[in-house]
């Protein structure tokens, strides 16, 4: 009936058109507005698109599902389709994989992810049209989800080859025989075997060089690919295609032997490079580059109206440069009626001090907190290393790397994230927390032991910050590195019923329920060196405290043991009130809280209590 | 069919045994054709701006039909005919150099007449079924089907009943599968059909005219694809299952004709659903989540016609004209789709017939409204083409009217496009540029004989 309606009113207005060349906008009424009251109130839950659910089949060009690193054929409709599934999980954003138009394939590989970008206004049409990315900002706005959109300004896709023997088309260049000696059957002196592939050639500092067997001959030209069959076409809009806005060094090789790097020369190559894979990297020190990145992603908040960016590869661009793309986007956010306009970034190491460097000034809002993926998700709730790091960690996040200067940023930023009552929130309180995402392999894969990851899923959604959980883990994937961990969702049956699934639903609904979980301040209560034989080995505890309310978190990493909360004389702490009755939110046991304020309980092995007061 | 088949060879035979006419008045032979060059404004191939399913025809490719006709059978249980139409499309070897040319083998069938003397006939082989056109657009509105397949019906001066039933099997995914798989007897591979499906479409057809210049005339089409399974690509041992298909078409047409001199007015109005609402020679998109194109819709009304009036005893003025309108639904649930939309075309030429001197002008407009953003600009905007045309002519036929041919033709057009049309193009596409486009051609059209593809 809706189509007849459609069908009549075309007709009646046909006479209209005829005369009429006006143009509309699909979404005349697309609304800007905050949709955030806190960051700290989020779950955010990862979605690689094509892998979530396919939802139009008429969109699936070159889909193989056999193949890892093929298009499989998830778009935004399969989203929208399954936003039941997503509200009934509780997570309340979404990050989705990079929307702009990319680069079919290249070696064999294909773009499925997202982030080999061709065109910085335009959609990926596998996807579906920008009238149904702003449905799915929609549809998820109208449930109170919010949508996180996944950009790149480091790089563009692999566009251009270095031309480095001047032939005009792209080889890989081999030049010697093999060597002195070698490649000669008399054993007169041979030459040195040189091989470079124009479109990813080693790091150069000087700039890729072109080369011929007379030698080396100035900076090698980048040509630009016309390949439309695959979209390797030159970049859009047309100001990318000057070649003056890329580093033109080459691609990062530093990490082949970092330990002979020094920290700067390192940072030179992973900032100038091009990252691997012949992405070419964008000289965002250039005030042009800057603007011009600016307004193409501008362009995505007034589109679709999303409520933050995820930025990749942030450790590869200058700190310097988010210090203007940052409050831009800030202060065109705020324009169109949206505040808390969160960004946060990718910098893919565990260095935290890195990390933190990125927060500082005007920059980014917050980062992925690498460093605990490393040391706390890995080392501690996967290996059973000491918990005492956890605590060691957290502590570092006020270290002073320079004076005065905590290593997590805790400066508002203009037009940055607030509470709800206006509070300013420093990048300190925001630190993205996730156990694995598209670029690790899943936390099970590397542990494969569902209490381990039980375990970490309770750390993940009590502690501070913004948890962030990567779609699948709730149905308890094990995928290994990329692309193995990009597994197709729909395999899962979307099914609700599952341990990890309800184990996840549970954490997230207390995290809502129970504002300390929140918002509140972080006190550690128990952390320990022991990993043995101690009565307190593998016990991590902290307290959350948000007004008057206070839940204390209790974690047991040891694989075999209860670990009590007590050592030799020591007993731990708690804030609640002495004499109080304190109930486990997780198994519905209650406790008595000591005269003295203290707490001598235990948890089972790989087990953990949330502790609230009756 | 056999007992059809069985019929035709019984005619056969008794032509034998008839005396039967001389060959030389039994051979039939007809032609459709329009050949021409043509420059756009800058040297380029005069080429027309078409933003819609159906364009205004003024502006054509170059297109040959031999129409070879020869009647094996008269005789008192009726009239037999075998019919064979071949097509030569746009591939001029004095224009391109290649020793080659784009054919089509586009009708072979047999037909018996009059079967028995009772109105009835018959026909097997590969044939197309049309009804009445929109001359200037080329278009046949409600009924023109390609068909290979068997047909039949009724027909007398005032009453015709038809129906024909047809199959196809597309060059195409969908229909059919082929790989190469390890010969049994020898080194190498064969080529193996796995997937193998055939459309078919059902027409049935009833009109009832008056000499007195009227007609009504009643249209349905059935089409039905079985479900079928083909190979994943790049693999022998994984397949996908498709689902059947099925889809139909209502539609009724008036014709007036008998007012003014050599007037006619057709009104159509058409319904296709599903599988339907593709030309049976194309392939379906825009499907639903089970792969089917049953939820495909598509509305369209249509009219032509002509009026002539004589200017005293040696001239006189007419006009051809056509309009249609249609609204598509593809069988996607996409509320905003840039493939669903409505179109719309409107071309009127009045002619002046000054003996054999028919100079016209020709007037035409496309409009094209997608429901949903167009991907290159990402923006819904309605597409519209205005094409103004001079046509000096002369139509070498006594007291020619707009309908006689041949014609010999000189063509000044212009078209008018606005930016929602140029945004159709691809963005690299030269032509995405030209808002304003000249064409200057010279071009001839004639029809005569049993050639029916006009």
């Amino acid at each position: 009936m809706a189509r007849l309606r459609h069908a009549l009113a075309a007709l009646l207005s046909a006479a209209l058109l005829l005369t009429a060349g006006g143009c509309v906008t699909v979404d005349t009424d697309l609304a800007h507005a905050t949709q955030v009251a806190d960051w700290r109130d989020e779950v955010i839950y990862q979605i690689v698109v094509d892998r979530f659910e396919d939802g139009d089949p008429n969109n699936n060009y070159n889909v193989d599902y056999r193949r890892a690193a093929s298009y499989h054929g998830g778009d935004w409709q399969g989203i929208i389709d399954r936003l039941d599934y997503i509200e009934t999980l509780g997570v309340t954003a979404l990050w989705i994989s990079p929307v702009v138009r990319n680069v079919e394939e290249d070696a064999g590989f294909a773009s499925y992810h997202g982030y080999w970008t061709q065109d910085f206004l335009n959609v990926n049409l596998h996807f579906g049209d920008l009238a149904k990315l702003q449905q799915l900002v929609k549809a998820s706005h109208a449930r109170g989800i919010k949508v996180i959109l996944d950009v790149v300004t480091n790089h563009i896709g692999q566009l251009f080859f270095y031309d480095i023997n001047r032939n005009g088309v792209p080889d890989i260049v081999f030049f010697g025989g093999g060597g002195p000696g070698a490649g000669s059957r008399n054993g007169d002196q041979g030459s040195e075997l040189r091989r470079s592939s124009e479109w990813d050639p080693e790091y150069d500092s000087r700039g890729v060089q072109a080369f011929t067997s007379l030698g080396e001959n100035g900076p090698a030209p980048i040509v630009w690919v016309e390949q439309p069959e695959i979209n390797r076409t030159p970049p859009m809009p047309p100001e990318f295609q000057n070649p003056a806005w890329y580093n033109r060094k080459g691609r990062v090789t530093v990490w082949e032997n970092e330990a002979a790097a020094s920290y700067e020369y390192r940072r030179q190559q992973e900032i100038l490079g091009d990252f691997p894979g012949g992405l070419k990297d964008l000289a965002t020190d250039r005030r042009d580059v800057q603007e011009a990145l600016v307004r193409v992603f501008q362009y995505w908040i007034q589109a679709a109206d999303f409520d933050g960016f995820r930025i990749d590869t942030l450790k590869h661009q200058e700190p310097a440069f988010f210090e203007v793309f940052a409050p831009a986007m800030r202060t065109f956010a705020k324009r169109l009626g949206k505040d808390n306009f969160f960004m946060f970034g990718e910098a893919f190491d565990g260095d935290d001090r890195l990390l933190g460097s990125y927060t500082q000034g005007e920059g980014v809002d917050s980062v992925f907190y690498f460093s605990a993926k490393y040391r706390v998700f890995n080392g501690v709730f996967g290996n059973g290393d000491a918990t005492a790091n956890v605590q060691r960690l957290y502590e570092e996040r006020d270290a002073e790397d320079e004076p005065g200067r905590p290593r997590y940023s805790q400066t508002p930023k203009q037009n940055g994230p607030t509470s709800d009552d206006g509070t300013p929130l420093v990048s300190r309180q925001l630190l993205v927390h996730f156990l694995d995402n598209h670029d690790v392999p899943r936390f099970l894969y590397e542990f494969p032991d569902l209490r381990k990851l039980h375990g970490a899923l309770v750390y993940l959604l009590t502690i501070d910050g913004v948890p962030c959980l990567y779609y699948g883990t709730e149905q308890a994937f094990k995928g290994g590195p990329d692309p193995s961990n990009r597994e197709d969702m729909w395999l899962s049956g979307f099914a609700t019923g599952g341990e990890t699934f309800k184990h996840t639903q549970r954490l997230i609904a207390l995290r809502r329920e129970l504002a300390p979980l929140r918002r509140g301040d972080v006190t550690f209560r128990w952390s320990t060196e022991h990993t043995g034989e101690e009565s307190d080995a593998g016990l991590l505890a902290f307290e959350r405290a948000y007004r008057d309310e206070r839940v204390l978190v209790m974690i047991n990493v040891a694989d075999e043991r209860d670990a009590r909360s007590r050592f030799e004389d020591r007993v731990m702490p708690t804030g609640f009130a002495p004499g109080a009755t304190v109930a486990d939110r997780l198994s519905g046991e209650t406790f008595q809280v000591q005269a003295d304020g203290t707490l001598d309980i235990t948890v089972p092995a790989r087990g953990a209590r949330i502790l609230v007061v009756r | 069919m056999r007992l059809l088949s069985l019929s035709l060879l019984a005619l056969v035979g008794t032509a034998r045994a008839a005396d039967p006419p001389p060959a030389a008045d039994r051979f039939e032979f007809g032609s459709y054709g329009r050949m021409g060059v043509a420059m756009d404004g800058e040297g380029g191939r005069g080429e027309r701006r078409q933003i819609v399913a159906f364009g205004p025809r003024l502006i054509e490719d170059n297109y040959l039909e031999l129409d070879f006709g020869y009647r094996v059978f008269e005789g008192p249980e009726g009239r037999a005919r075998v019919r064979t139409t071949v097509a030569f499309f746009d591939d001029l070897f004095h224009y391109t150099g290649q020793v080659d040319a784009t054919l089509a083998l586009r009708q072979a069938y047999v037909e018996g007449e009059d079967l028995f003397r009772t109105g009835a006939y018959a026909w097997i082989g590969s044939r197309w079924q049309r009804g009445d056109d929109i001359y200037l657009f080329d278009l046949w509105p409600m009924d023109d089907l390609n068909l290979v397949g068997v047909g039949g019906g009724y027909r007398d001066a005032r009453l015709h009943l038809g129906v024909a039933l047809g199959l196809n099997r597309l060059e195409d995914g969908r229909q059919v599968d082929r790989v190469p798989v390890p010969a049994p007897s020898t080194f190498g591979a064969q080529t193996v059909t796995l997937h193998d499906r055939q459309r078919v479409v059902a027409a049935a057809q009833a009109t009832w005219q008056e000499a007195a210049g009227y007609k009504l005339k009643l249209y349905s089409e059935l089409h039905f694809l079985p479900r079928g399974r083909r190979t994943l690509a790049g693999s022998f041992t994984e397949t996908e299952a498709l689902p059947d298909d099925l889809g139909f078409v209502i539609g009724a047409q008036v014709g007036l004709w008998n007012f003014a001199r050599n007037g006619h007015l057709n009104v159509w109005l058409r319904y296709a659903g599903g599988l339907a609402a593709y030309d049976e020679l194309g392939t379906p998109a825009g499907l639903n989540d089970d792969r089917r194109s049953v939820d495909a819709q598509e509305y369209r009304a249509a009219l032509a016609g002509n009026v002539e009036l004589a200017l005293g005893d040696d001239a006189a003025f007419g006009v051809q004209y056509g309009a249609w309108a249609r609204y598509f639904l593809d069988a996607d649930d996409e509320e905003e789709d840039f493939d669903d939309r409505f179109e719309a075309a409107i071309a009127a030429r009045p002619q002046l017939m000054l003996g054999l001197f028919t100079p016209a002008v020709e007037g035409s407009v496309q409009i094209s409204r997608p429901n949903g953003l167009n991907p290159q600009t990402n923006r819904q905007a309605v597409a519209r083409v205005v094409q103004l045309a001079l046509v000096p002519a002369l139509t070498l036929a006594r007291d020619p009217g707009v309908y006689d041919r041949p014609q010999l033709r000189l063509i000044y057009a212009v078209s008018l496009l606005n930016q929602a049309a140029l945004d159709l193009y691809a963005q690299d596409d030269p032509r995405s540029d030209h808002d304003v486009v000249h064409y200057l051609g010279a071009r001839a059209e004639w029809w005569f004989g049993r050639g029916g593809g006009y």
